[in-house]
């Protein structure tokens, strides 16, 4: 395998992520690469991404877990923190990483995200104005999206 | 004549303008700074520094209070016998010391509560292998952190 030097941390991670996964999100490693997890979460209940599955992408760079995984969605999302590329606006993977942080709170953090959007805090400005302007309308965009692009199959 | 007084005339202007722009750029980096106090910390600690963090060798069966858990929050691994660690003084987080060095070299804050991590008023440690084999006995330098 190419991943001879895999820090013990990842490799312990990992083996959590796969025997004991958190509710509603399911993260697994790339055979080629044991730093690129493919991962899925499923909209939290009570929030208009309820019954969509998504896609996102994660990275452990080399300093981690001294800097933050990089973190994508591969799914279509009509979120205020989340822009067209699939990029998060979140703090944990900004500037209030820390090492003791792990894959599985990130992911919790990104779902807790899914059911709290903060258009006072936007990486897309039109989604975020739509959402300040005329929220029961975004959502019901979110919510159309999600039928769209997260319906799972 | 009237066409070197425009010059002239233009030239001081210009440099005015210069000298406006250098005392904005000059005066206005420091209110930017003062307006976001909490992150006044860039930097993270140097090796000096990081010498006076308190440190001790984890001992099994010691008798040892709640917050000292029994894995490094960095690592994730079991702390073992001998294994250096490092005691952060004001919020009483520990962890290995290559692990938490590491990262208060880069972030100044305790990873698991992000409370300010300093040196200061801490004794320089005298051994001058910074948290080394002769670190004194952890009991007594916890009773003096703890004060
Ligand atoms: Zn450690
Ligand atoms: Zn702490």
């Amino acid at each position: 395998m190419a991943n001879t030097n895999l820090p013990r941390r990842i490799i312990k991670e990992t083996q959590r992520l796969l025997s004991d996964p958190a509710p509603g999100i399911s993260a697994s490693p790339s055979e080629d690469n044991m730093r690129y997890f493919n991962v899925m979460i499923l909209g939290p209940t009570q929030s208009p991404y309820e019954g969509g599955v998504f896609k996102l992408e994660l990275f452990l760079p080399e300093e981690y877990p001294m800097a933050a995984p990089k973190v994508r969605f591969l799914t279509k999302i009509y979120h205020p923190n989340i822009d067209k590329l699939g990029r998060i606006c979140l703090d944990i993977l900004k500037d209030k990483w820390s090492p003791a942080l792990q894959i599985r709170t990130v992911l919790l953090s990104i779902q807790a995200l899914l059911s709290a959007p903060n258009p006072d805090d936007p990486l897309s400005d039109n989604i975020a104005k739509h959402w300040k302007a005329n929220e029961a309308e975004a959502v019901e965009t979110a919510k159309e999206w999600t039928r769209l692009y997260a319906s799972g199959t | 004549m009237a066409v070197a007084l425009l010059i002239s005339i233009s030239l001081i202007f210009l440099g005015v303008t210069v000298l406006i722009l250098v005392h904005i750029c000059i005066m206005g980096r420091p209110s930017s700074l003062s307006s976001q106090p909490s992150e006044r910390k860039q930097g993270g600690l140097s090796p000096k520094e990081l010498q006076k963090l308190p440190c001790f060798n984890y001992q099994v069966g010691e008798k040892r209070e709640t917050e000292l858990s029994s894995d490094c929050a960095i690592c994730l691994d079991i702390f073992m016998k001998g294994d250096k660690c490092r005691l952060l003084p004001f919020c009483g987080h520990s962890f290995h010391v290559k692990c938490v060095d590491s990262w208060l070299m880069k972030v100044p804050r305790c990873p698991v509560c992000r409370a300010e991590v300093e040196s200061m008023g801490l004794e320089a440690r005298d051994d001058g292998s910074g948290c080394g084999f002769r670190c004194e006995s952890s009991l007594n330098q916890r009773i003096e952190v703890r004060v």
